[in-house]
């Protein structure tokens, strides 16, 4: 197609056309622009990583003690599962009872100073074991709270137990304590 | 210090790198010229100045994008364009008619008194500053950027055909407003 005369003026003198110049102060400008778009590298004081460092540890004591808890649970269950009945967790109630209070005797026996430190645990885990009894006494039939019981016995010999192996493992290590 | 690069391609690696010299030695080179494309694109030197700068800003910051398919002044033009098409779109200036989005044309035959008119570089970029903007951007970039209507059509997002009808009513509207002119001049002679 034949180019009309405005489009052969404008091709011809293309470069005429250009007649602005870019002011000077855009380039300095662009420039800092440029250096605040630049990503700063944080530096972190000390107390930031103290924070850190104490959250790390946080997180892993949580993990830990959530993992311990587990653990408890799952030793737990096993005799849970084998008393579902009512009979075999009447009986289970009544070993657990005298395990509790046959290990609570030893400890006292052999270092009462140990068995001060445990007590105060002792002593809110009874609390808890006797809050559930009630509720027990009108719903005897609600299986969940006997297993609460039974764990709850669980716990406490297992403290007495884990405070006597120390004793066992470490009698002068926990002598000079 | 000032450094020479030897070529193009050294010259946008180092952009590339950060090194500020070379970037301003880019700048220096494409800056004039890409202020004019959006003079003419923006229509006014204030919005121009904008537009610019936040092109180059654009340009650094994705160089490292730019494969060596163009060349660097293509890659920078069109960058510049589309920073004038997002700018216009922006302040809802680049507005097509209803009738122009679906009205088909086909190329006006050239107006018998064109011969008459009498065309000069500066009467010409002064009546184009007065089309409106929809006519003055498919005009400039055909005209004075030189892309073809496909190209418009993927830059602005309008139909071929209607980049086509754009800018044959942009001349027909600058052939008047250059006759107009004429007219003025013949009076006050």
């Amino acid at each position: 197609m034949k180019k009309d005369r405005l489009s052969e003026f404008i091709g011809q003198n293309r470069s005429d056309f250009d007649h602005l110049q870019a002011p000077d102060h855009l380039w300095s400008q662009i420039e800092q622009g440029l250096d605040d778009a630049q990503p700063s590298i944080r530096k972190w004081s000390w107390h930031r990583y103290a924070v850190a460092a104490m959250f790390a540890l946080l997180l892993g004591s949580v993990f830990y003690i959530v993992k311990l808890q587990g653990d408890l649970k799952r030793m737990d269950d096993r005799p849970v599962a084998i008393s579902l009945e009512e009979q075999e967790q009447n009986e289970a109630l009544n070993f657990y009872a005298g395990e509790y209070q046959m290990k609570k005797a030893r400890l006292k026996a052999v270092n009462a100073a140990k068995f001060q430190d445990v007590e105060p645990d002792l002593k809110e885990l009874e609390a808890a074991f006797l809050e559930l009894k009630k509720e027990l006494g009108e719903n005897y039939k609600n299986e969940q709270v006997i297993k609460e019981l039974i764990n709850n016995y669980q716990l406490k010999i297992k403290i007495l137990e884990k405070m006597l192996d120390l004793i066992e493992q470490y009698p002068e290590e926990i002598k000079s304590l | 210090m000032k450094i020479a690069y030897k070529n193009e391609q050294t010259l946008v690696e180092a952009c590339k790198k950060g090194d500020r010299s070379a970037q301003f030695q880019l700048y220096r080179q494409y800056s004039d010229a890409m202020f004019n494309v959006c003079y003419r694109m923006v229509g006014n030197r204030e919005d121009a100045e904008d537009v610019l700068q936040d092109t180059f800003m654009s340009v650094f910051k994705n160089l490292k994008q730019f494969r060596s398919e163009s060349t660097i002044g293509a890659w920078i033009k069109r960058a510049t364009v589309n920073k004038c098409i997002n700018f216009l779109k922006k302040r809802r200036l680049l507005t097509v008619p209803v009738e122009e989005r679906t009205l088909k044309m086909v190329d006006e035959p050239t107006s018998r008194d064109e011969t008459d008119l009498s065309l000069s570089v500066d009467t010409i970029r002064r009546a184009v500053m007065e089309l409106p903007d929809g006519y003055r951007v498919v005009f400039s970039l055909y005209m004075f950027e030189g892309y073809d209507h496909s190209e418009i059509s993927e830059i602005t997002g309008i139909e071929v055909s209607t980049s086509k009808s754009q800018l044959n009513r942009a001349k027909k509207k600058l052939r008047k407003l250059l006759k107009e002119n004429d007219d003025e001049k013949r009076q006050t002679i």
